[in-house]
Order: C-alpha cells, then sequence, then structure tokens
C-alpha cells in the first residue's frame, strides 16, 4: 500500500482532512503526537524532551544542538519505521527528506486561510508547548533548510481556501490510485535504505554534528565536514562503529555535503 | 511444457553473461540483447512475456523500450533495471506500465523473485525459485 504524508503550517485543517483520507482509505493516521509519543516510549526517552525539540524553535538557538538532532533524527528513524507498515497517512511537519525518496509516497501540502495562522498564534501564546503557524514553518526551514510552502516539494497542493475538507480528501484518494504511487521493489528496498541511514544517523549525530548518511543495499555513505578537524582518525573510528551495526556491509566516509539529488537523510 | 520467453535488454554485455543462466535455471526461455535498436526490432517480430531492460543505453533507453513492448502487447511485464534510479523515473516507470524496477546493483535473487512472480501471474505455474 502507498503512503500519504500530509505537511501544513496549519495544524488543525491538515489533521481533519489526514483524518478523513485514512478512514476513508482504511489506512492508519499518524500524527506528530503519535510519532511522539511511539518514539519515548520504544527508545524509553521522556516525551516531555521529544515535544520540546519539535515545538520550541527558540532551544535550537542555544546549547545542546547536537542533542537536539539526536532527538530529531531519532524521530525520523521511529517515521521510517512506522512506514514500513502497510497504507500510513503521516500528517506532520517531520520527516520531508524521507518522503521525498519514496516514489510510493503522495506529499501533498495544504494551504489554508492565513487568518487561522493568527489565531493559531494566538493559541500558542497561552499554550507555549504548541508552535504556532508559522513557528512550524520556522521549524522546517531550520531543520531542512526548505520553505515548507514551496509548491515545487510536493506532489499535490491543495488550498482549503478553495474547497472545503472532504473535497480536499477525495482529490488526495484519486491522486493516489495513480498507477505512479504504486509500491515497487526498487521504492521499498528505498524504504529499506532510508531505515538504515536514519538508524546510523541517529548513531553519529550526537558526535559530529551536521552529517548526512547515505545508504544502499548495506554500504553507507558518511557526509560530515567534521572528519575534516579529525581527520583520518576520526574517520576510522566512525568507519568501525558503523560497520558493527547489523545491516551493514561496507562504509564510506566523505568530507563534504552529499552531492544534491542522491539519497541521503 | 511453454516456457515463458524472456528478453534482457542491457548494452554492458556482463549483465546478461552474468544473469542468462539463472534465469534459464528458473525454466526461461531466455534472449539477450545488448543493441537496444535491436532489441525494438525483436520485440517487434515477436511477443516476449517478460522484458527486463536497462535504462541508460546508446540512442535507445529503456523508457522507448518499455513503451514499445507495452505497444506490442499489454500482457508482457517489463522490469526496470537501472544504476540511474530515482524517484522519479520509478514514477514515470509505472505511469508506463512498467511491473517493477530494481536499482542496479542488485542481487540476481531479487530479479529471479521478480521474474517468478511476473510469470506465475502469466500463468506459468511450473517456473519457481530455485
Amino acid at each position: 500500500m502507498s503512503i500519504v504524508a500530509i505537511v501544513s503550517k496549519y495544524a488543525d485543517e491538515s489533521s481533519k482532512i489526514a483524518e478523513f483520507t485514512a478512514l476513508r482509505l482504511g489506512y492508519r493516521l499518524v500524527t506528530m503526537d503519535d510519532l511522539i509519543k511511539t518514539a519515548a516510549k520504544d527508545y524509553n526517552i521522556p516525551e516531555k524532551d521529544l515535544a520540546q525539540v519539535t515545538r520550541d524553535l527558540t532551544l535550537w538557538q542555544h546549547l545542546f544542538r547536537k542533542k537536539k538532532l539526536k532527538l530529531v533524527s531519532l524521530l525520523e528513524h521511529k517515521l521510517c519505521e512506522l512506514m514500513a507498515d502497510d497504507g500510513i497517512v503521516f500528517c506532520g511537519y517531520l520527516g520531508y527528506p524521507i518522503f521525498k525518496e519514496i516514489s510510493h509516497a503522495l506529499k501533498v501540502l495544504i494551504l489554508a486561510d492565513p487568518q487561522t495562522g493568527k489565531s493559531a498564534a494566538a493559541d500558542s501564546a497561552k499554550q507555549p508547548d504548541l508552535l504556532s503557524n508559522d513557528g512550524i514553518a520556522g521549524w522546517f526551514e531550520k531543520i531542512y533548510q526548505m520553505d515548507m510552502e514551496d509548491p515545487k516539494l510536493y506532489d499535490l497542493t491543495l488550498n482549503l481556501l478553495q474547497m472545503d475538507i472532504s473535497e480536499a480528501g477525495d482529490i488526495i484518494i484519486n491522486t493516489l490510485k495513480q498507477k505512479r504511487f504504486e509500491p515497487m521493489t526498487y521504492s521499498m528496498n528505498c524504504m529499506c535504505n532510508l531505515e538504515l541511514a536514519c538508524q546510523v544517523k541517529t548513531s553519529l549525530v550526537e558526535r559530529l554534528g551536521d552529517v548526512e548518511v547515505k545508504s544502499h543495499d548495506g554500504t553507507i555513505y558518511v557526509y560530515s565536514k567534521a572528519f575534516k578537524k579529525g581527520g583520518r582518525k576520526a574517520a576510522k573510528e566512525v568507519k568501525e562503529d558503523i560497520m558493527r551495526m547489523p545491516g551493514v556491509n561496507y562504509v564510506e566516509v566523505y568530507r563534504e555535503r552529499a552531492p544534491f539529488d542522491e539519497i541521503h537523510i | 511444457m511453454k516456457k515463458p520467453e524472456l528478453l534482457l535488454i542491457d548494452d554492458e554485455p556482463m549483465v546478461g553473461q552474468r544473469l542468462k543462466g539463472g534465469l534459464e535455471k528458473l525454466g526461461c526461455a531466455v534472449e539477450i540483447c545488448e543493441d537496444p535498436a535491436r532489441a525494438l526490432d525483436l520485440i517487434r517480430k515477436k511477443n516476449f512475456d517478460i522484458v527486463i531492460t536497462d535504462v541508460m543505453m546508446p540512442e535507445i533507453s529503456g523508457m522507448q523500450v518499455l513503451e514499445a513492448a507495452r505497444t506490442a502487447s499489454t500482457q508482457t511485464r517489463v522490469i526496470i533495471i537501472t544504476g540511474f534510479a530515482t524517484a522519479n523515473l520509478a514514477r514515470e516507470a509505472m505511469e508506463k506500465g512498467a511491473y517493477d524496477m530494481i536499482a542496479k546493483p542488485f542481487k540476481p535473487a531479487d530479479l529471479r523473485k521478480l521474474v517468478v512472480k511476473a510469470a506465475v501471474e502469466m500463468g506459468y505455474s511450473d517456473i519457481k525459485e530455485y
């Protein structure tokens, strides 16, 4: 079964569409809250820490950035694991680099009335644990260096100023019927590769900070500027550590960023 | 016993040489072709059950082979093998009627599994993975 990823800074509206779509397709609905709860339970990490890292943007300016990157990486790894189950609708602002590599994942951007943003901003002022709509977009840009509302990132952009929730849901369901969104050996293998890459990245991010990892059939490619400082010794240690992980056959490390367009997370 | 007719197209001779034996062992009648232009002629003359094709080949791409094979017979299962796999290419292949796609390098057993699945779907019940 395919995957639907609904991304939006309008959390209320997009979660209603996700709920409608999941119900109609018979898919499992996974929200940001579900993801945080599952990851907290499975990794034995306080839910509060995971929630905070996805909600409090100001914390990213301060110390412990590597620790926060690790928590995001853990959430992405958990998302990969959840996607391995048959048919999910994910609604949230995390995991874009994962979805973009999976051909059977339909990526949907939801736009809504900006006035909704203002009321949500007021809500977030009352409830500091919630990100405002602009806060969500800011978080996305900070983590992924991309404009969340750039339509080029998505297969489908739906504007709720032009349609209601059920119409948006119907469009998603009809689009998903296209043959291009059917799973195939390549895309299923991509998911396995991404899951392993996420796992490796999680193990490295606290040590190296900004690191990109690519995986193909057990071969791991690690890209990090941190190798420039530590030189050969650091690279050797990283290689040895990764080689001990299950499913890894070979490791290559690079001192630069991964080439654009290549699969990395 | 009728064998599934399989055509494997790859301009890199090593690929055909490496895969042919295993595919024949499954019970397929295998033809290898390194020249995609010749492969198009073969596809027009003969109805293959399964076509396995590379994508990046000189002059004629695997996507053109896919279209030709699906035009010749909608029953033909076309499997794409490519070293330049991307999500966009995978979607294009599926939209044009590909049966499946595998990224190179792959394990020959993975391809054999796909061939068995396709052949069984087409009614060749004697074919099985060894």
